[in-house]
């Protein structure tokens, strides 16, 4: 037991300790555009095509006469 | 026995009499006023008797004579005077001119209170019933609205008959609003079909009748026969009319076009509305506020008429349709009244009141045709905006068509006979570019409507 400790004591700071990284970066890449190819095949429509939607419908107030009261009042006015 | 019982009566009741007599000889203001009566000074009397019992119920007699007073001067006296004024003199006049009041407030319990104590001998009981019918109406009584109506128009019928031209057209007046009356409560609940009915019973010789075309037209409208809406509106476009210019038939009559789908001739007739008759009410509005004169609208009403045409076209038609109203004729006729007593100028009147009061009425009538007038203007530029919805609307079905790549049917026929409903009791004349009077008001269109082909026409 005592011997698994002082292992544990001696060779944690190498277990535990972080490793330094270093990056290194291409210094230098081509691309060919024109040599490039995408395999695959067109799904889209070839003309211009647009979905119809339901258009907004705005209504309007447009001139209701539900009663001719102000008439009467008017008429018994209009009278003396 | 009974010529025994009937003096013994007439002598029990004699000292009664002869002591109402001498009270009223001892009362120094009821003695003036009858002395003023017998002079013609109707004004002067009135006014001493009205302000003496202004806070007290005045004797049955002195009653009479207010009610004989207010049958020459008119009742415009009493327009300036508060309820608690007048609730105290008890006379059918004062009763009559509270119950409007309280019917423009909607308190109609009180309104039928006062209309309760006027008699049916008395001259302004139909007068009495179409107010008492009217707030029955207001107040969603509909079938005792109906009843009252009716009554009221039998009532001014059986008093029609009577010498003086002014009356007379008072009861006929009365008459009619009782019959429009009832068309307007069935027009209310939708009952269409009945509302013309009563419509048609207004003869064409009515002062009222040119306002009701429109009214009828509504009904028609809402009918769905959009070509007798139209037919009746086209009425006012003959000479006989020309002075009825009704900013709401315009509206009407493009709303006729829009739901028979006749697009063009809807924005046809709101252009016309818009290049016609909006500058020619603004133009009205700037001759009407530039005038800082006096009582200007009083002299306008008796300026001649080719003056007033000269000025505004317009002006000349507003002032004939101001002319034909009662009110107008009655606020006159108390005017040639006061005329007469300052003419007559007896010693015993009060010149100082009767110059009032004649400023008074001049002042009334100058705030009459004033308000009528820009009624007029203010009309017209309310239904501007509906009209300018209107065109939104058909501008937007127009685009609809566009867009759903439909169109309407251009090889149709314009119309034809057989789209004219007719009832049994219809004829059919054709019509040849002239109005004739007795075919007023009964004309109809016999448009196609365009609605129906819309779909079936789509462009390949």
């Amino acid at each position: 037991m005592r011997i698994v400790l002082i292992a544990l004591f001696l060779f944690s700071p190498t277990v535990f300790a972080k490793k330094k990284v270093i990056y290194k970066y291409k210094e230098y890449e081509k691309f060919d555009l024109g040599d490039l190819e995408i395999k695959g095949s067109i799904v889209a429509p070839g003309d211009l095509s647009v979905k119809e939607r339901r258009r907004k419908t705005f209504e309007r107030n447009l001139l209701q006469r539900r009663s001719f009261d102000k008439e009467m009042i008017q008429d018994i006015k209009f009278l003396r | 026995m009974k010529c025994f019982l009937l003096i013994l009566l007439t002598i029990q009741l004699m000292p009664l009499q002869a002591k109402t007599v001498k009270k009223t000889q001892r009362n120094p203001i009821i003695y003036k006023a009858i002395k003023n009566y017998n002079n013609q000074n109707y004004f002067t009397a009135l006014d001493e008797l009205a302000r003496h019992y202004k806070y007290k119920t005045p004797p049955k007699k002195v009653q009479k004579l207010l009610r004989m007073l207010v049958l020459k001067t008119g009742t415009y006296y009493f327009n300036t005077y508060n309820d608690l004024e007048l609730r105290k003199l008890k006379i059918p006049t004062t009763d009559l001119i509270m119950a409007k009041r309280n019917l423009y407030l909607k308190k109609f319990k009180y309104v039928h209170k006062r209309l309760n104590t006027i008699p049916v001998s008395n001259r302004l009981f139909p007068e009495a019933l179409l107010v008492k019918a009217t707030a029955y109406h207001f107040d969603k009584k509909y079938k005792k609205a109906v009843k009252v109506f009716n009554m009221c128009a039998t009532e001014a019928e059986k008093r029609k008959d009577v010498e003086d031209k002014k009356l007379k057209n008072y009861f006929s007046v009365i008459q009619e609003s009782c019959i429009i009356n009832i068309a307007r409560l069935y027009f209310k609940q939708g009952e269409f079909e009945k509302a013309i009915r009563h419509y048609e019973d207004v003869p064409k010789t009515s002062i009222q009748w040119p306002y009701i075309l429109l009214e009828k037209a509504w009904s028609y409208y809402y009918l769905g026969n959009y070509n007798r809406s139209l037919g009746l509106l086209i009425t006012y476009r003959s000479p006989l009319l020309e002075s009825y210019f009704m900013p709401e038939a315009e509206v009407l009559k493009a709303l006729n076009y829009y739901q028979l789908c006749l697009y063009p001739d809807a924005l046809n007739i709101i252009d016309r509305f818009y290049k016609e008759y909006k500058p020619k009410s603004e133009a009205l509005k700037k001759v009407l506020t530039s005038q800082g004169e006096d009582l200007y609208f009083y002299k306008l009403m008796f300026r001649p008429i080719v003056e007033t045409e000269k000025e505004h076209r317009f002006l000349r038609n507003l002032i004939t349709q101001v002319n034909r109203r009662v009110k107008y004729s009655l606020d006159l006729k108390s005017l040639y009244s006061i005329n007469t007593e300052i003419f007559h100028d007896h010693k015993d009147a009060n010149m100082e009141k009767l110059l009032s009061s004649q400023r008074d009425i001049k002042e009334q009538i100058n705030h009459y045709v004033k308000v009528s007038m820009y009624k007029f203007i203010n009309q017209t530029h309310k239904l501007s905006k509906d009209m300018f919805n209107l065109k939104l609307e058909v501008l937007a079905k127009q685009r609809d068509l566009v867009y759903k790549r439909e169109t309407l049917d251009t090889k149709r026929a314009r119309g034809s006979s057989k789209n004219v409903q007719r009832k049994s009791y219809q004829e059919q004349w054709d019509f040849n570019n002239a109005f004739w009077a007795d075919e007023l008001g009964d004309y109809s269109f016999a448009l196609e409507s365009a609605c129906n082909v819309d779909k079936k026409r789509r462009r390949r």
